[in-house]
């Protein structure tokens, strides 16, 4: 009974304005370990429960919700009223937004997300090439796709072009063992399993190759407009702490604590250093909406549109809402180098897909 | 008596041969596809011991009792209402087996967006599962009631209602228990496809995704071993409840339907 | 014509009312229109599918899929049901074997298929044979079984051959049954090939609901539903009436 009673709450919730609310749901992606662990600038204040600190006077708890199915499980939560604030990928963030969903891009994520293809040790293919009409494995609806998908196209190819299967990473990395699948689209936990010589990495774009960096992945941090709606003031204040922990943590001479944060679900500390090379954490991380990150956001929302992967283009200046990370920046981020010569408020976000 | 313990004991022989011959090679050696028993025995208790198991099996049975009784209980209503109505089956029957071709699993993206990945989509699909044999069972049950039992009622002056109670319902018992018990394994077939389909859930199936995922084969035995007995219990206990419950008709002649929907 | 329209259009009505509800449902956005797409939508969709030509590729890929694990599994479960249907003594030492092994349900022998024997065809064909299997099974040797015996005194009476007896009186009795078990079977066969393609696939229809799924396009998950419901009412229409042409003296049942 009381699940019934619940579940039809549940249904109310989407549906209605509900008096206030007791919890924020923030929503982690999931990871090959299956650890509720955050990384990056969210990870640190997981870490130091600043949003749970915050949002303690007025009793409102912060509910950290796991979801194993990444970004495409993610955007099912936006839909149905479960998810409140997220940091989630590239692709999946396109596709919530062309698909309809209501959310509004608040905070820009990281740039530089690399992806790994790899094959078996023993396999004979040597080039993308080679691949073609081979089985791959990827998770569908996640960065790792969207890159794909770029790289794929600069060879003039498509999806179509090759069995593709959906695999998680565990999933993935069995099935390339067993010689299931001829190569498999993963994160950077396929760097050690090629040192231990469990698989061999045929491309990657954690390479100097400008055209690699150019398809590299990047996040967003969405917040779902009924919560914005409702609760302008709490989402304030949830992006206030965000540039607070990126003040705390964006600091070149903190680069172990970075890469510790990173490694923290369970990724082997090395493959972190690798991922990461020799690229400028704090660079990748900026919480600004500046030009560097803005390109980015619209050539891969014109990638996913060529490729047929949305089907309507988005206009970035109804999702992109700058107002919370303006405020933010003035009253926390006064000190941090990566905030300075920001823009004031009043400029504007212009151009979708397409157009610049 | 020994008769029967015979024909008990003669089918156990292949089955008892088959895990014997298993253990006996895989004791020689290790294979990842076929792990010996033992191994999956160790798995489960290893499971039991740090309550895991436990953990499972609650949440499970949790899903499908709630989708089982809801379920079985709009199906009977249900298959009363197109069995003692004729305008009913005109209108819902033609539905509901229109309905029922619909493979359930395919409802689960569209639930899990609904409403979320929590149990609700589960017991949802269970209950649609669930619904099905039964209802076509106390529609078939009732349907086979010869006229004359019926005219039998109305000679009598009985309402329609009571109709149903008093003639109806005990002659179409054997095709409602029928109906029951493949509603109670389909049902649990079902809940471990809404688990397995559905991802990081907490249930049973959790033991075959992690063989799965991680590919050991020991687990994704144990996994089976698991769910097959407790069907089988749910199925053993059933059948008992029935024969203990009410008169059970053996005809030669009566083959209830094996509708399972 | 009155009994036309009591049988067809009856039953059409309801249909037309749950198509009435979605549509006003969608319209009025009493369910936000991410999670229910108009009707209008949705059948776009499929049109697209068809114009594209990916409708006919994944269907045609499932179709196969289920074409040949029906064929195997049916036909192992006609085997063995009818070997086991006349032979007691069968029944008793191989019965209980089948019977431990049709505890487990069915959609648990998914993982393990897809160790053994992968993700590609292999796996999925074994796991749609295998759902098949029982269905008919038992109810082909429960047809065989319930042969009446007076059916059998007749033949004897008649002094008919062993041959002419399966024929004559095993065949045409055990049918009704045996019909029974395909038409369920076909039913749980399109649901594993679903599931199958649900799990780990590159095309067929399953694979395109998890496609759209993962791409957060709806309507095209609402249209999956729709076709797999479709094709699954037209398999069990087509076996309703095989049926009905096969075995005319027995009446409708269900």
């Amino acid at each position: 009974m009381k699940r019934k009673i619940a579940a039809a709450t549940q249904l109310l919730w989407t549906a209605t304005v509900l008096a206030g609310p007791v919890e924020i749901h923030l929503a982690v992606v999931g990871n090959p370990y299956d650890t509720p662990i955050a990384t990056g600038i969210i990870g640190y204040a997981q870490e130091h429960r600043l949003f749970e600190t915050e949002f303690a006077k007025e009793g409102i708890s912060v509910k950290w919700d796991f979801y194993k199915g990444t970004g495409p499980a993610i955007n099912e939560g936006l839909a149905n009223g479960g998810v409140d604030v997220t940091s989630y990928g590239d692709l999946p963030g396109i596709l919530g937004k062309a698909g309809g969903i209501d959310t509004r891009l608040i905070v820009p994520g990281t740039v530089g997300q690399n992806i790994y293809v790899a094959t078996a040790p023993q396999s004979s293919l040597r080039t993308l090439l080679d691949l073609r009409g081979k089985r791959i494995g990827y998770m569908k609806g996640t960065y790792l796709h969207l890159s794909w998908v770029r790289l794929i196209r600069h060879l003039g190819l498509s999806e179509r072009d090759f069995k593709v299967f959906n695999l998680s990473q565990t999933e993935g990395a069995a099935a390339l063992q067993s010689g299931h699948i001829d190569a498999y689209v993963g994160v950077n936990t396929f760097l050690d399993l090629a040192t231990r010589g469990g698989a061999r990495i045929l491309y990657t774009t954690n390479t100097k190759d400008a055209q690699a960096r150019e398809i590299q992945g990047f996040s967003v941090v969405v917040a779902s407009s009924r919560f914005a709606r409702e609760h302008p003031d709490l989402l304030q204040r949830w992006v206030n702490v965000y540039v607070r922990a990126a003040v705390a943590v964006l600091d070149e001479q903190k680069r172990d604590e970075w890469i510790r944060l990173a490694a923290k679900p369970g990724y082997p500390l090395d493959n972190i250093r690798r991922d990461l090379g020799e690229n400028s954490f704090v660079e990748q991380n900026a919480a600004v909406f500046d030009e560097r990150y803005l390109a980015k956001l619209r050539s891969g929302i014109q990638a996913a549109l060529e490729a047929g992967l949305i089907r309507r283009d988005i206009d970035l200046a109804t999702w992109i809402d700058r107002s919370y990370l303006d405020k933010a920046l003035k009253t926390e981020a006064a000190s941090a180098t990566w905030a300075k010569g920001y823009p004031s408020v009043s400029a504007s976000i212009t151009g979708s897909g397409g157009r610049p | 008596m020994n008769a029967k313990a015979g024909v008990i004991a003669k089918g156990l022989v292949l089955p008892l041969l088959l895990v014997a011959a298993w253990t006996a090679l895989t004791s020689r050696h290790e294979s990842l596809l076929f792990p010996s028993p033992q191994k999956s025995v160790d798995a489960i208790v290893d499971l039991w011991r740090s309550r895991t198991l436990q953990g499972y099996l609650a949440t499970s049975l949790r899903r499908y009792v709630l989708g089982l009784s809801i379920g079985t209980a709009l199906g009977f209503a249900t298959g009363t209402l197109v069995g003692s109505s004729r305008i009913a089956e005109r209108f819902l029957l033609p539905n509901v087996h229109m309905f029922r071709q619909v493979p359930l699993v395919g409802w689960i993206p569209l639930l899990i967006v609904w409403f979320g990945l929590g149990d609700l989509s589960r017991v949802v699909l269970i209950a649609m599962a669930s619904l099905f044999p039964i209802l076509l069972n106390t529609h078939a049950g009732f349907r086979q009631i010869p006229r004359g039992y019926l005219e039998v009622g109305e000679v009598f002056g009985l309402s329609g209602w009571e109709k149903v109670r008093r003639i109806s319902l005990p002659a179409a018992l054997p095709w409602i228990r029928t109906g029951s018990l493949l509603s109670l394994s389909f049902g649990w077939t079902i809940l471990v496809a809404s688990e397995l389909l559905t991802q990081s859930n907490g249930g049973l199936t959790d033991i075959l995704d992690t063989g799965r995922e991680r590919f050991r084969m020991e687990l994704v035995n144990a996994g089976i071993v698991v769910l097959g007995l407790l069907g089988f219990a749910f199925n053993l206990a059933a059948t008992k409840i029935w024969s203990i419950g009410s008169l059970c008709w053996r005809s030669q002649n009566i083959h209830p339907s094996n509708e399972t929907g | 014509m009155r009994r036309f329209a009591w049988t067809i259009l009856a039953p059409f009505s309801v249909q037309f009312a749950v198509l009435l509800a979605w549509y006003l449902l969608a319209r009025f956005e009493l369910f936000p229109p991410t999670l229910l797409i108009p009707p209008q939508l949705v059948w776009q969709t499929i049109v697209d599918l068809w114009n594209s030509g990916d409708l006919q590729t994944h269907m045609g890929w499932s179709l196969r899929r289920v074409a040949l694990g029906y064929g195997i599994g049916a036909g192992a479960g006609i085997g063995l049901g009818a070997a086991l249907g006349s032979s007691r003594r069968l029944e008793i030492w191989f019965g209980p074997t089948l019977d431990i092994f049709k505890q487990v349900p069915v959609f648990a022998w998914a993982p393990m298929m897809i160790v053994f024997f992968g993700i590609e065809e292999a796996s999925k064909l074994a796991f749609v044979a295998v759902a098949c299997f029982y269905p008919v099974l038992l109810n082909t040797t429960q047809g065989v079984k319930s042969v009446q015996a007076k059916l059998f005194e007749v033949g004897e009476v008649f002094g008919l051959s062993p041959r002419q007896r399966f024929l004559r009186i095993v065949v045409p009795s055990a049918l009704p049954a045996v019909l029974t078990g395909l038409r369920q079977s076909i039913a749980l066969a399109w649901m594993a090939v679903v599931s199958a393609e649900l799990l780990g696939a590159e095309s067929g229809i399953g694979f395109y609901m998890t496609y759209s799924r993962q791409l957060f396009q709806m309507d095209g998950v609402l249209a999956g539903v729709l076709l797999v419901g479709a094709v699954g009412i037209a398999t069990n229409a087509l076996f309703g009436a095989a049926e009905r042409w096969l075995v005319p003296w027995i009446g409708e049942v269900a």
